[in-house]
């Protein structure tokens, strides 16, 4: 059987299976080019028997390796419509034949990236292709057996086996979606018809615009870090301002408040540049449908009053408690977030897709939830105040507190939006609290009164699982 | 938002046709004279394309505009957000819309000269297209009962329609030399107001159709814009030289001297206090008291200009499109400086998560 040494050693993705097609011939030396897109093949293991197989990572396709040294070499019994093809989810443009002599034979139009007609060695030198995704955000990378992604620095010249349903996807996290493009026989490549709102094709090069999407975090304490993106800087999306992204596409790209700290938060760019994500994260996020993904989070109070120590602050969060003993903050909903106290870390707790506290069976006995009014002496009661259309800067201004006509407090709300009133003067008993904010440039005032029935059930799409019973938040600390 | 305002201030657009783009003063630039926002402000809406018009449903809960190239969109207000998908309702510019006092219709005046009949919820076509007008129609108005429209045109004419039979009421009304740019209705809808390339703006008779006086002169150039006071007889056009002038419609004398703009007028609309808003082609919205002193500065309100203003039923809000696809909301107080509409709020209660115990834990 002969054998023919197969070299693609000039491509740039030199893995490349050898298959037959079903058109193909088992005797006779015609150019064999026939139909090939859509055919599937027969792969071809290195001793030249043809077994069936599929696509994707399906077993029994080979890849050889044409750049080794030597290159490999295939036992190819003579027969026309053998394929060359870079992937199994590629379609083979490339054919050649064996003749019964053992030589090679191929149609002329390959002979631009062909060579070795006559001969048993087939050189495979490709087309050139350059990909042009500098304009996004993330890497792409070729589906391809082995593929290094292309990092969006620079432009990539790559030289490719033509083939039929090339795909380049996101790599970003778990970001799933990509694009098609097929590099025919002349060399131009052509861009799959779904990809022309986010891709244009023109002679050699490939131009991957992707869309481009507003990140608006505004509202939360902490910064974001999009997986997978590349942001200059620190690598996180400051929360004082709004971020423009550029991606590709795909479903699945992942936000997360810090390292270490896994934000449940996925969302999907459209391929019309909209935003999208599950319904389960509507509670705190916005912009379906639009190209600007707002992401809300849920306010909290993390107290210390009752651990050993003072508290020193939380991972993600950039500001320090407002008293030592108290931290205000809106986070998005994550696991690992890690309170830190003057004796160390305390155990992570997390935030819900629904708002409630997600603590681990383990540490339950480390933390107790309590409602936003708790009366006594002091009596505390923490409010947001928030734009009821979510996006942009968090309300500033003072909110007042009071009680049966008599004023129990101002304050100002902080970065984020929030107010603490910390009385001695707890309600007469039936009398609720009521909260006054006053509005500024933006927004506009409103107002609610509190009880304390009402306090636990913060709002209405809001729930606090309570994971142990307290007595009462005026105890000292142990 | 009274009736008459919505009816007779935004029902075409008073940005230059194609071809007239570059023309002195109507180049859009960049730039503008005022200090501009580096933020989204709040009562922002991104558009998909550059609307011509943009009006409200009568309870002010949606915003309808239609674009450049012939598709209606649909925004709920205060959200932001689209109420349905756009509709294609014309394969041409539309330069002219408006919606029926009941909400139920969305009129078209095509680029063809047609005037055609939607569904505003649905987006199904109604009746068959009003013909008659041989080129693109520029400006709309229609009657309190909703039974008449009005139509201007670039053929030079003005025509009355019944709505439902869908023929036309009477002669045209021709005078104008060249481009009849606006139309509105008179408070008492008695008198049709137009405004034309000719630089003139002109009464007529809406019963018969005769003209009303002597054309009202005063702009050098185009006027592109023109707005009725909804509770006067006070007309007030916006033209390419800059000025909006306002008219007393009896007597037909201005009113005032002429209020100046940084470039041409695209947008007019009158307030029942009295107070004229405008919009110029650079992007920037103008307020004036009924003296003509000016309230507060000049806001940046839109990158390039602003071809549609409207107004809330209770005229404290106005709302602009721009030709930076956007639809901005704007506070509008009496005799105070112009502002960005207030995001309405709540309160949120804030639960405690108690750390409890001695750490490391």
């Amino acid at each position: 059987m002969p054998a023919i040494t197969i070299d693609t050693s000039q491509l740039t993705f030199p893995l490349v299976a050898v298959a037959v097609s079903d058109t193909g011939s088992g005797s006779g030396s015609g150019s064999g080019s026939g139909s090939v897109a859509g055919a599937v093949p027969g792969y071809v293991d290195g001793d030249g028997h043809a077994s069936r197989s599929g696509y994707g990572a399906r077993p029994g396709t080979r890849f050889l390796d044409g750049a080794a040294d030597p290159p490999p070499e295939v036992s190819l019994p003579p027969r026309t419509g053998y394929l060359l093809r870079p992937a199994d989810s590629a379609t083979a443009a490339v054919t050649f034949d064996v003749r019964e002599d053992g030589t090679l034979d191929f149609d002329p139009e390959f002979d631009a990236f062909l060579d070795g007609r006559g001969g048993r060695r087939l050189t495979v030198r490709g087309v050139p292709v350059a990909i042009d995704a500098l304009a996004l955000d993330h890497p792409l990378v070729p589906e391809l057996p082995d593929a290094e992604p292309l990092t969006p620095d620079r432009v990539h010249e790559l030289r490719l086996l033509p083939a039929y349903g090339y795909r380049l996807r996101a790599s970003a996290g778990t970001a799933d979606g990509g694009l098609r493009f097929s590099v025919p026989p002349d060399g131009r490549v052509r861009l799959d018809p779904e990809a022309a709102g986010f891709a244009d094709a023109s002679g050699h090069t490939l131009t991957v615009h992707g869309h481009t999407i507003t990140v608006d975090g505004r509202g939360l304490s902490h910064g974001l870090l999009p997986v997978g993106a590349s942001v200059t800087g620190t690598g996180s999306l400051a929360r004082t301002s709004t971020h423009r992204l550029t991606l590709l596409p795909a479903s699945g790209y992942l936000l997360q408040a810090s390292p270490g700290v896994t934000a449940d938060l996925a969302y999907t760019v459209r391929s019309d540049g909209t935003v999208d994500y599950e319904e389960s994260c509507d509670p705190f996020l916005a912009g379906r449908g639009t190209d600007t993904l707002v992401v809300g989070g849920f306010p909290v109070v993390l107290s210390a009053v009752r651990a050993d120590g003072d508290l020193l602050g939380v991972t993600a969060l950039d500001s320090l408690p407002q008293t030592p003993r108290e931290l205000t903050a809106v986070l998005a909903p994550a696991t690992g977030y890690l309170a830190r106290t003057a004796h160390g870390l305390c155990s992570a707790f997390g935030i819900a897709r629904d708002g409630s506290f997600a603590i681990e069976p383990s540490a339950s006995r480390s933390f107790a939830a309590r409602p936003a009014l708790v009366t006594g002496s002091p009596t505390t009661l923490t409010v947001r105040v928030t734009a009821t259309v979510p996006g942009g800067p968090p309300p500033r201004g003072a909110v007042t507190f009071s009680t049966d006509g008599r004023v129990l407090g101002t304050a100002l709300l902080d970065e984020v939006g929030m107010a603490t009133l910390r009385t001695p003067h707890p309600p007469v008993d039936g009398a609720g609290i009521v909260v006054s904010y006053e509005g500024d440039d933006d927004h506009g005032p409103c107002g609610v009164t509190v009880s304390s029935d009402s306090a636990g059930v913060p709002t209405a799409s809001r729930s606090v699982l309570p994971v142990s019973q307290g007595d009462g938040g005026d105890a000292a600390a142990p | 938002m009274n009736t008459e305002a919505r009816t007779n201030a935004h029902t075409g657009t008073g940005m230059p046709g194609r071809g007239s783009e570059h023309r002195r003063g109507d180049r859009p630039r960049r730039e503008a004279v005022a200090v501009r926002s580096t933020t989204r402000s709040a009562g922002e809406i991104t558009t998909p394309r550059e609307l011509m018009v943009l009006d409200l449903t009568s309870d002010d809960t949606e915003i309808v505009g239609v674009d450049f190239i012939g598709y209606v969109h649909r925004w709920d207000r205060l959200l932001g957000k689209p109420v349905s998908a756009p509709v294609q309702v014309h394969t041409r510019t539309v330069y002219a819309m408006l919606l029926t006092p009941d909400d139920h219709e969305i009129v078209i005046g095509g680029g063809d000269g047609v005037l055609r009949r939607w569904n505003r919820v649905n987006g199904t076509p109604l009746g068959e297209p009003l013909t008659g007008h041989r080129s693109r129609i520029r400006g709309l108005a229609v009657t309190r009962d909703g039974r008449e429209l009005v139509s201007a045109s670039q053929d030079g004419t003005v025509r009355r329609w019944d709505r439902a039979a869908g023929s036309q009421l009477g002669e045209p009304l021709t005078g104008h030399a060249g481009t009849v740019r606006a139309v509105a209705l008179a408070a008492d809808e008695e008198l049709v107001v137009t405004a034309g390339q000719d630089g003139t703006v002109r009464r007529w008779n809406r019963a018969d159709g005769t003209p009303v006086g002597e054309p009202l002169v005063g702009h050098s150039g185009p006027v592109q814009a023109l707005a009725t006071a909804p509770d006067g007889r006070i007309a007030a056009s916006g033209g390419r030289d800059g000025t909006v002038r306002r008219w007393d419609l009896g007597s037909g004398r201005p009113v005032g001297p002429p209020l100046v703009l940084d470039s041409a007028v695209w947008s007019v609309l009158l307030t029942r206090d009295g107070e004229i808003a405008a919009g110029s082609a650079h992007g920037l919205l103008h307020r004036w008291d009924r003296t003509g002193q000016r309230i507060g500065a000049p806001v940046a309100a839109h990158g390039w200009g602003v071809p549609s203003i409207a107004a809330t039923r209770d005229e404290s809000e106005l709302v602009t499109c721009g030709w930076d696809a956007r639809i901005r909301r704007w506070a509008r107080v009496t005799g105070e400086p112009t502002r960005s509409a207030r995001k309405e709020t709540r309160i949120d209660l804030v639960p405690r998560l108690e750390i409890t115990g001695t750490t490391p834990s």
